[in-house]
């Protein structure tokens, strides 16, 4: 449904639509050695990536373990300073700014995490956890209004408000995922960084955080990034979908385009690992088994990142980088076989 | 399994009423016994240290007998060489280590956590310098580099404070940094920094919290160490001064006077020394396994394999003199 | 490894810098300096006449030779410098109680804590290993019980309540005297017999540690896979025990006693004055008591070096038993 409503957009594109765009962002992180920390070299987590998110769109971030994800999204929320790279939000180049210019910005933008365990504080009260925000931007002008914005914020998220006094080990992970989602809200942002917002979670609670998700979206007006591993979470609430591999981004285009017809050889194969639920489609269909472990973003392999674990590798992929190339309208690819 | 062993901690922390932490302190005896002993001994010591004249029948500085007079029911432990009664001294005594002990780790603990906060979440040379000045004192026993401040400075009681609390900053703040080090890395902690929170924020509200359970574990398992320290050293006449009824001097005192009265003057300081450190080795053994299960071992920190494991084990270890 | 062993390596001089750099401005924390400190406690005459060795000069006069005897007339930074020059051609200084060399005082006491410190590391490891083990072969049997509370009591018990008791027991029940030292070579029954006490009074504190790391370690491997393994492939349990169990858990207990000699020290510290044993210990205390500063400095440098080469010991040696260990 979101899917469908962000496709209708697609046609009236233009740079005043881009709530967030990230421009060959470079994330490198030191290998030291020796006596003086002499850097021998570099961990590529995120190298070269630009992407755009357009407002009210949902952008799913997939690949692998260690494909430099919630890299992508620490840099994008200023939590860790990228090597590389520009990232421009509402027309301001938001690594340029100090930290206290930056602060009106903080509020625009907010993070959900994965383990609902580790991501609350587990010493203090649901209800100040959730509060917080509005203490630190004074966004609440009197206590009354500071315990009125939180009940609001629980029910928003489908939590009774009396809960507020409770501290997180009584709640369940969904819960949590609840409560974390909350606190994301209280400042009223525009755009959210959700990372894995469901791998923790039972299959049948998952289901619940995602229409959450929508509903909030279309409530509020959001604008997310979403990370997945899980292919089938991606399908369900993403209106363009980004994959990565190794810092770098494999196939960029509308999540409809691309599940119907994947065109990276990555893509297929990741795709391939979902299951289809027509059992016989399923035994029809050719299953391509990714073979190998993910090389280290230390030493990448040369040319084609990919290229070490590609079924269609030539010679060729050795040399040089494939660059993105829009192989069908609004389809962008990284392959020199597409 | 683990949330069964962390009930209490929860309960501990999240109780408001008199019943809830009633109940909290009820769970940990029952879980806990050895750590249950270890706290009423702690509070028998504490409660002689606090009300020294209600249970003393003396003025322990007054000589009201013969010198070396045998025990009897109006000098329950008998007198020392001038006549002073040792029942009376060794309650007394009671109050001065505790004092100590207690003041010196409190103070170390503070300073230790305050500095681990700090250089741990800014890292960079200042953690740098203060590893390496960490390193250095750690390389000294404790009782050696005691000895030595307290020459530097004089012995008084001030300054028998300040020297243990010294000697006890580096190991406390090596332990609380490896802490703080990985609660930095908790999605809490960037989640707050995401909300816009200043860093003293984050050092209040998000990390402390997370180390006041290391701060209790720490402080009962060093309290002993600590009163080890100030008993050896004012027993080896550095410490407190000669005629102050402190359990090191009562000790010292009846060794040298052992031709003329037995054992008779030893033991009694000796039994309240190793009672008092005992229980607060208990509590703290308990504390630890209750508070935070990850730190069992022989020791806080003590089963990891590593090389940082031999670390770990001079930070538990260190500063034993015994 | 290799680097790893070179890091840590360059560390040292670097370590051993810092502790010099450490007490040597301890010492200049005193207000004014240790000779004002020296003249207060003691009148200027007799301090004077023992260092300077001279007789006859006035009051201020003695302070101001005092002072240009030590150098300290000059800018501190001077003074590190010509102490640590010295410290390296191995002069140390004299005595300010009896004008003797530093290094003679040391050279003179070393036997005896030696000694007395391989002899408690001996008997701690005879002690605690042994004990530890048996303590886990039979988990919660009375046995187990009675060394859990012997290793608690000599965790808690500080050594000179240890030390002052078995003192005062002995002359009480024996009438025994504490004995003077005398030197192995010359009298080596003696020597024995004399040290054997405090040699085990310097074991069984040391021994509180190792005993319980040996039980702890020894149950945490027993729990592990690879020994449920071995017994589900029906091997005996003396021989899972011994073999397999035992090597794995005796890795941590090396590395414990390797670094157990800051405990060793400062035991010996503590036994050395109970004893009357003459050592290096005995000597530190008795320079602390006179403000022998010459002979507190060069002791308490002694023994930081001494913790820091047996540390880096441990350190090489442990990552040469277990080459699964890696440095960062
Ligand atoms: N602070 C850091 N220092 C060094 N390397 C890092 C750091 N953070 C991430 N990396 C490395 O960067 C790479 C990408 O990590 P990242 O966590 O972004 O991957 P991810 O796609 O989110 O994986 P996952 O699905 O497991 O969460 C990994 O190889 C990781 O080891
Ligand atoms: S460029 Fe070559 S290696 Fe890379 S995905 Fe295409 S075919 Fe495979
Ligand atoms: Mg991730």
């Amino acid at each position: 449904m979101t899917t469908e409503r962000a496709e209708n957009m697609e046609g009236a594109r233009t740079a005043q639509d881009d709530l967030v765009q990230v421009k060959d962002l470079q994330m490198y992180f030191p290998i030291t050695a020796g006596l003086f920390r002499r850097r021998v070299g570099d961990i590529k987590a995120v190298d070269g990536i630009s992407l755009n998110i357009k407002r009210g769109q949902t952008l799913a971030i997939v690949g692998e373990s260690g494909s430099g994800k919630t890299t992508l999204g620490r840099a994008i929320l200023r939590l860790a300073k990228p090597t590389g790279g520009e990232i421009w939000f509402d027309g301001v180049n938001i690594l340029r700014l100090s930290g206290r210019q930056f602060m009106p910005y903080r509020q625009r933008m907010q993070v959900i995490f994965q383990d609902p365990y580790s991501s609350l504080h587990p010493r203090m009260t649901v209800g100040s956890f959730v509060g917080e925000p509005l203490v630190v931007h004074r966004l609440a002008a009197s206590k009354v209004e500071y315990r009125r914005r939180v009940a609001e914020l629980f029910r928003s998220v489908g939590l009774d408000p009396a809960m507020t006094g409770r501290y997180p080990h009584e709640f369940s992970g969904g819960q949590r995922q609840r409560i974390g989602i909350a606190r994301a809200l209280a400042m009223q942002p525009e755009f959210i960084v959700a990372d894995e917002p469901v791998s923790a979670l039972d299959v049948s609670v998952q289901a619940q955080i995602l229409n959450l998700l929508a509903d909030l979206q279309d409530q509020f007006g959001l604008t997310y990034m979403v990370i997945a591993h899980d292919l089938s979470v991606v399908r369900h609430i993403a209106s363009r979908v980004v994959v990565m591999y190794l810092g770098k981004v494999m196939e960029i285009s509308s999540a409809k385009e691309l599940f119907d017809d994947p065109l990276h050889p990555y893509t297929q194969a990741l795709m391939s690992a979902v299951p289809i639920p027509d059992p016989r489609v399923e035994r029809a269909r050719q299953r391509q088994i990714l073979v190998g472990d993910i090389p280290s973003p230390a030493n990448p392999p040369s040319g084609c990142v990919f290229h070490t674990r590609c079924p269609i590798a030539i010679d060729e992929c050795r040399g040089e980088a494939p660059a993105l190339r829009e192989t069908k309208p609004g389809h962008w690819t990284a392959c020199i076989r597409v | 399994m683990d949330r069964v062993i962390e009930q209490p901690l929860e309960a501990a922390f999240v109780a408001r009423l008199p019943r809830e932490w009633a109940r909290a302190v009820w769970r940990f005896a029952r879980l806990k016994p050895l750590g249950a002993l270890g706290a009423v001994l702690i509070l028998i010591a504490v409660v002689a240290a606090a009300f020294p004249y209600v249970f003393a029948t003396h003025d322990p500085a007054r000589i009201v007998a013969a010198p070396f007079t045998e025990p009897s029911a109006e000098h329950l432990l008998g007198a020392d060489y001038a006549g002073r009664d040792l029942w009376s001294r060794t309650i007394w005594g009671a109050r001065l280590s505790i004092m100590v002990g207690v003041l010196a780790v409190f103070a170390a603990i503070t300073v230790a956590t305050f500095l681990a906060i700090v250089t741990a979440y800014y890292g960079g040379l200042v953690d740098l310098l203060f590893q390496r000045v960490v390193d250095t004192m750690m390389t000294i026993p404790g009782l050696v580099l005691a000895l030595f401040v307290l020459v530097v400075l004089g012995s008084s009681l001030n300054t028998l404070i300040f020297t243990i609390a010294i000697i006890f900053v580096p190991p406390q703040l090596r332990t609380m940094r490896s802490v703080v080090l990985s609660i930095k890395e908790m999605p809490y902690v960037d989640s707050a920094r995401a909300i816009g929170a200043s860093t003293l924020r984050i050092f209040a509200r998000y990390i402390f919290p997370q180390l006041i359970a290391l701060y209790l574990i720490l402080g009962s398992l060093i309290i002993g160490t600590a009163i080890i320290i100030e008993t050896s050293l004012t027993f080896l006449g550095l410490g407190l001064p000669g005629d102050v009824p402190s359990w090191g001097n009562l000790v010292s005192r009846g060794v040298r006077d052992v031709f003329n009265a037995g054992y008779r003057l030893t033991i009694p300081p000796a039994i309240a020394i190793g009672a008092a450190v005992f229980g607060f080795n208990l509590l703290g053994d308990a504390l630890r396994d209750v508070l935070d299960p990850r730190l069992r071992g022989s020791g806080v920190g003590l089963t990891g394999r590593s090389a940082r494991f031999a670390e770990q084990i001079q930070s538990a270890e260190r500063g034993r003199p015994s | 490894m290799g680097t790893y062993v070179l890091r840590r390596l360059m560390l040292v001089p670097l370590t051993l810098f810092l502790i010099s750099l450490l007490f040597f401005f301890m010492l200049r924390t005193i207000p004014g300096d240790f000779v004002d400190f020296l003249f207060a406690e003691e009148g200027g005459s007799g301090i004077g006449q023992r260092i300077t060795g001279q007789t006859g000069s006035a009051e201020e006069e003695w302070e101001r030779l005092v002072r240009e005897r030590y150098g300290l007339a000059d800018p501190i930074h001077v003074q590190y410098v010509r102490w640590t020059s010295h410290l390296a051609t191995g002069d140390l200084g004299n005595s300010y109680v009896n004008q003797k060399p530093v290094v003679d005082v040391i050279r003179e006491r070393l036997p005896a804590t030696v000694q007395l410190g391989i002899m408690g590391l001996i008997g701690s490891v005879l002690l605690g290993v042994p004990l530890g083990i048996v303590s886990a072969r039979f988990p919660e049997s009375k046995l187990d019980n009675l060394v859990r509370v012997l290793s608690l009591g000599g965790l808690t018990t500080p050594a000179f309540v240890i030390a002052a008791v078995i003192v005062v027991v002995l002359s009480t029940q024996f009438y025994w005297v504490t004995p003077d030292f005398v030197p192995f070579w010359e009298d080596p029954v003696t020597n024995l017999s004399n040290i054997a006490i405090p040699a085990a009074v310097v074991s069984f504190t040391a021994a509180a540690p190792i005993m319980r790391l040996t039980r702890s370690q020894m149950l945490e491997v027993l729990g592990q896979d690879y020994i449920r393994t071995a017994r589900a492939k029906g091997l005996a349990e003396g021989s899972v025990f011994y073999k397999h169990a035992l090597r794995n858990a005796l890795l941590p207990v090396i590395t414990l006693i390797g670094l157990s000699l800051d405990r060793l020290i400062a035991g010996s510290v503590i036994v050395e004055v109970v004893f009357g044993v003459n050592g290096i210990g005995a000597a530190l205390v008795n320079a602390a008591e006179t403000r022998d500063f010459p002979v507190l400095q060069a002791i308490t440098l002694l023994i930081g070096a001494a913790v820091l080469f047996a540390n880096l010991l441990v350190d090489i040696t442990y990552g040469w038993i277990d080459p699964r260990i890696r440095y960062d």
